[in-house]
């Protein structure tokens, strides 16, 4: 075993020895070149460097077998990243030997300062010449050995620097950063160029991939260069100093702003508008101080401004800012209207890229963030990974009541527990999702004393989207409202959206008309509806036609139509539902509203329907079977479908409203509402009913910030009129917040109830407490606790009752 | 067997509505994004005009009882301050007649933007709550409440961009509201909204 790890150890030592000569040799160093030239009395070693170096000393003075001249590399470098001043070569020159030179060597990892050795094959004199900062050394080398060179002095840095010639053109960038995307001007901001000096990228290749990098320039010498790198790096933290390569292909983000206005799409600034230039300077100033929410804000308004020349301006740096945000999707979407806007702009060009720079960099799509975090961290990708969310609560309820004294009754101890589940996963092309919602009950209490144990599935269905073709398919238990479709039901929808204007449906299932229910094992229904809109903004337009059956019976089939329309001041709301089986209405409901000018608000509503809805189903009410198979085993269908009729009166409710807001904290509503229920025939065995008629007036004062900042106060009164009852209620609501944690909600309810029948009066009084706390966005605990007490007095008896309940409970996202 | 008159049921339905609908169009100024400047406090208010509706079945207390939530965007201008809130208008079809306060569990909301939870506290009942002397929205029915949550405008543009959205109420009675099927006016205000005033 210990020669295997010896041979082991042997193996990775070598392959790390290879590895490191392959990383030494690999890529460019930092001697770019090394050059001897001369005779036999003397020779000249010029060494090139890649970055332009600090020559610090040297050792040995004079001469001897080697010579170490120490030097600090720079960041101005020739095409190369500053960081190969970090490495380390060793390179034997042409001609070497007519310096009696062996090799050189660069040892830029060096503990100490960087050093460059001399090797020499014999003991040489030499002298150094070296500028204080430059790209090159030379060393001069006698050939007699035994000849003492002068001592050196201190390299003249101003003669040297003086005698480099000066570049014709400007000669270098500033290499800010480098991407493997193509860079965006976001990268930039706050970065204010100086006159005549640009922002480019260029491309480059290393190691086999692309970098492109971002650059400042031109600078005419390396030292304003470095000046303004000195500036840069709490910014640019990795910038360095590249010599220009004139014959390189770079492209420019935008032109120097120093002087004029910024005109990155070239259009003049609006001369004769002063508030868009005052908005448009206060915008970049923001930009450059780096409050690019505040920026993306008033440039947004700068956008509200009606005509004027700067709008492309104020667009294109708008996409900017959420691209500098890291918005990436409010980003494109920006540009996108940019490019919808102004495709003809010199600018469109440029705007372009920067979109494609973002489609192709695949860079997180935030355009939906946000969520429980105040600046929204949380990301959508595109295509995204699966994405899980959960929500849990438990509460228990405790209700229970006491008689005259006689013993508390608990009528309910229970424990509530809802799960929902949200699985998602968006694709290019297809989403996908699913959900299943679902609870449970249970109950504490002995049996037959309570209810007992439920479960619950409110949803529990998966769906598919295909963005390419529109059509859209959701399977499983979920509502659906309208279309025909009476809420819950298990089965299959479809959808495909013809136009951007033009919904098509198909619905096919079985009604769940209870989240507590399975799956029905009568009714079955098949549907289809269309939806037009929006017309003109502000009306929608829908169709329906639906067919349920029972047991292989018509149990149901209506044509109907909704429509809804929204304006600045008015809405209205109309739907008709009409059962061509009974050819009867089935429903008919129209809300409309209208807001005027002096703060008023009226409200108007009529709903005319069958109660429970009309379906050859109802026939079963009041009878003494259970399926409706049973039914139709003791009557014949037409009968049924009478009883149907029988079971389902026609209501009418009518509503009149009006809100106004009589201060900013204070608001008045009132509305009387009438409902009349037809009556019923005694039909089947089952009694009729009489008609009924309930009536009610009710207004309430809303109140904010009474007693301290934030808080609420509802005092409502309401009085209500019915065939066998009167009863007048007062209510006070209030609503306290304590910090941002803790919400304590007092309530009182007094009741005044007048039994027409046997003349009684009935007095109950409820307070009550809610208490709500909040740990943190996802975890939030909630107290709920009230009494009431009755005192009833009739003509039979008097009677007092308490009742007492109280819920607590939690709240949980994961 | 009692047999309505189909033809003047669906005629007095429709002519109300045809009526109202004309004269409403007449006042109507067509935008999607209606802007007011507050008389009183003068900040400047814009909004969407056709909120989201949300509901749910109450089957349980009524074949025909429903809860609806409206939702809809505002953004306030107070002085070049921009603030961002989403409004809701909560009512109910049996309103009042089994005497719940409406704004029970909407002290605190959730809205799910396609399964991600948007927890929202109540910012108030008022249109004081948002530095205004009056509402922007016009409430459903006079017995609807209206509340006011503070987002930013990531939430609401994750909101916006959702293909699923639904509400949620908290508390013991917490219920989740589902979006109305087909609100295209609703969808495009909001759009309108996002994309020309939200920033």
């Amino acid at each position: 075993m210990t020669g295997i790890k010896r041979q082991f150890h042997r193996w990775t030592t070598a392959t790390g020895v290879v590895f490191l000569s392959a990383a030494v040799s690999a890529g460019p160093g930092f001697i770019d070149s090394s050059r001897v030239s001369g005779d036999a009395s003397g020779a000249k070693i010029e060494v090139a460097f890649n970055c332009k170096a600090q020559y610090l000393r040297h050792e040995p003075e004079g001469g001897g077998d080697h010579l170490r001249i120490y030097l600090d590399p720079t960041s101005i470098c020739n095409g190369v990243s500053p960081l190969v001043a970090n490495s380390r070569s060793i390179l034997r020159p042409l001609n070497a030997d007519l310096a009696q030179l062996a090799d050189l060597e660069y040892e830029g990892n060096s503990a100490a300062e960087p050093v460059l050795t001399f090797h020499f094959t014999r003991p040489v004199t030499f002298t150094v010449d070296a500028s204080n900062v430059a790209f090159n050394i030379v060393v001069n080398v006698q050939a007699s050995a035994g000849q003492t060179a002068p001592p050196q002095t201190k390299p003249d840095v101003e003669h040297r620097q003086v005698a480099r010639p000066k570049p014709e053109s400007p000669e270098y960038v500033i290499n800010l950063a480098s991407f493997q995307r193509i860079p965006t001007t976001a990268d930039a901001l706050g970065l204010q160029p100086a006159a005549n000096q640009r922002i480019v990228y260029s491309e480059a290749e290393v190691g086999g991939a692309t970098w492109y990098r971002l650059q400042l320039g031109n600078f005419d010498d390396a030292d304003a260069a470095l000046s303004t790198l000195e500036e840069l790096k709490p910014d640019f933290p990795g910038a360095w100093i590249d010599k220009f390569d004139a014959g390189g292909a770079s492209t420019e983000l935008f032109v120097s702003t120093e002087d004029a206005e910024i005109d990155v799409v070239g259009q003049p600034a609006s001369s004769g508008d002063s508030k868009v230039d005052a908005l448009m300077d206060e915008a970049r100033k923001l930009m450059v101080a780096g409050d690019v929410a505040r920026a993306i804000q008033v440039y947004t308004k700068v956008l509200q401004l009606p005509n004027h020349s700067r709008k492309p301006e104020a667009q294109e740096y708008l996409a900017l800012a959420r691209e500098k945000k890291g918005q990436m999707a409010h980003a494109k979407a920006e540009y996108e209207r940019y490019l919808a806007l102004y495709p003809n702009t010199e600018g469109a060009g440029r705007v372009s890229q920067r979109l494609a720079a973002i489609l192709a960099t695949g860079r997180q799509l935030n355009g939906s963030v946000g969520t429980i975090n105040a600046g929204g961290s949380k990301q959508r990708i595109e295509p995204s990974k699966w994405k899980m969310q959960s929500y849990v609560s438990q509460y228990y309820r405790r209700d229970s009541n006491q008689q005259n004294d006689e013993n508390e009754i608990v009528s309910q101890s229970a424990l509530y527990s809802d799960v929902n589940f949200d699985a998602r996963r968006r694709g290019e092309r297809f989403d996908f999702s699913s959900r299943l919602s679902a609870g449970y009950r249970n109950d504490f209490l002995d049996e037959g004393e309570g209810t007992g144990n439920q479960a619950r599935v409110s949803y529990a269905y998966a769906d598919l989207a295909d963005a390419k073709s529109g059509l859209r398919g959701r399977i499983g238990r979920q509502t659906r409202n309208t279309g025909g479709v009476l809420g819950r039901f298990d089965g299959l929808n479809l959808s495909y959206k013809a136009t951007e204007r033009i919904l098509v449906d198909a619905v096919f299932g079985k009604p769940a008309y209870s989240a507590t229910d399975g799956v029905d094992s009568e009714r079955s229904f098949y549907g289809a509806s269309v939806n037009y809109g929006p017309i003109l903004g502000e009306l929608e337009l829908g169709a329906f036609f639906i067919q349920q059956d029972i047991e292989g019976v018509d149990d149901r089939q209506a044509v109907g139509a909704e429509f809804r329309y929204f304006g600045e001041n008015q809405s209205v709301w109309g739907l008709v539902d009409y059962d061509t089986l009974y050819d009867e209405l089935g429903s008919a409901f129209l809300q409309a509203n209208w807001r005027f000018a002096n703060r008023l608000s009226l409200y108007g509503s009529y709903d005319r329907r069958h109660s429970p809805f009309l379906s050859t189903g109802n026939g079963l009410i009041g009878q003494p079977v259970e399926t409706f198979s049973d039914l139709l085993e003791i009557y014949p269908e037409e009968e049924i479908r009478q009883f149907s009729i029988d079971r389902s009166p026609l209501s009418t409710t009518y509503t009149l409203g009006m809100s106004h807001s009589l201060s900013p904290k204070v608001q008045i509503n009132a509305d009387i509402n009438e409902t009349s229920v037809d009556a019923t025939p005694e039909s089947g065995g089952v009694p009729g009913m009489p008609a009924t008629t309930f009536r009610y007036f009710a207004t309430s004062i809303v109140a904010s910030s009474l007693l301290k900042e934030g808080d609420v106060s509802i005092f409502g009164i309401r009085y209500s009129d019915s065939d066998t009852s009167r009863v007048m209620t007062l209510t006070l609501d209030s609503r306290f917040p304590f910090g941002k944690t803790w919400r304590v909600n007092p309530r009182l309810r007094v009741d005044r109830r007048e039994g027409l029948a046997d003349s009684s009066y009935e007095w109950l009084y409820t307070p009550g407490i809610r208490i709500q706390y909040r740990r943190s966005q996802r975890f939030r605990v909630e107290l709920e606790a009230g009494k009431q007490f009755a005192q009833r007095e009739s003509v039979a008896a008097d009677s007092d009752r308490e009742s007492f309940f109280f819920n607590i409970g939690y709240q949980v996202f994961f | 067997m009692t047999k309505p008159k189909l033809t003047s049921e669906l005629c007095k339905v429709l002519s109300t509505a045809v009526a109202f609908l004309l004269l409403a169009s007449c006042s109507s100024s067509g935008s999607l994004l209606p802007s007011k400047l507050d008389p009183l406090t003068a900040v400047t208010i814009t909004y969407s005009k056709a909120p989201l509706v949300f509901y749910r079945n109450e089957s349980g207390r009524a074949a025909h009882a429903r809860d609806y939530v409206h939702l809809g965007p505002l953004e306030v201008n107070r002085s070049g301050t921009y603030s961002y809130y989403l409004w809701l208008g909560i009512w109910n079809t049996m309103q009042d007649a089994r005497g719940d306060e409406p704004r029970d569990g909407f002290d605190a909301i959730v809205v799910f933007a396609d399964g991600e939870p948007l927890p929202l506290e109540i910012a108030g009942w008022t249109p004081a709550a948002i530095g205004a002397s009056e509402h922007a929205y016009m409430k459903p029915v006079a017995s609807a409440a209206d509340a006011y949550y503070a987002v930013t405008v990531d939430q609401l543009r994750m909101i916006a961009e959702a293909t699923d959205l639904r509400v949620q109420s908290t508390g013991p009675q917490g219920k989740s509201y589902e979006p109305w099927d087909s609100q295209a006016s609703a969808k495009a205000s909001l759009t309108a909204f996002l994309s020309a005033s939200v920033y």
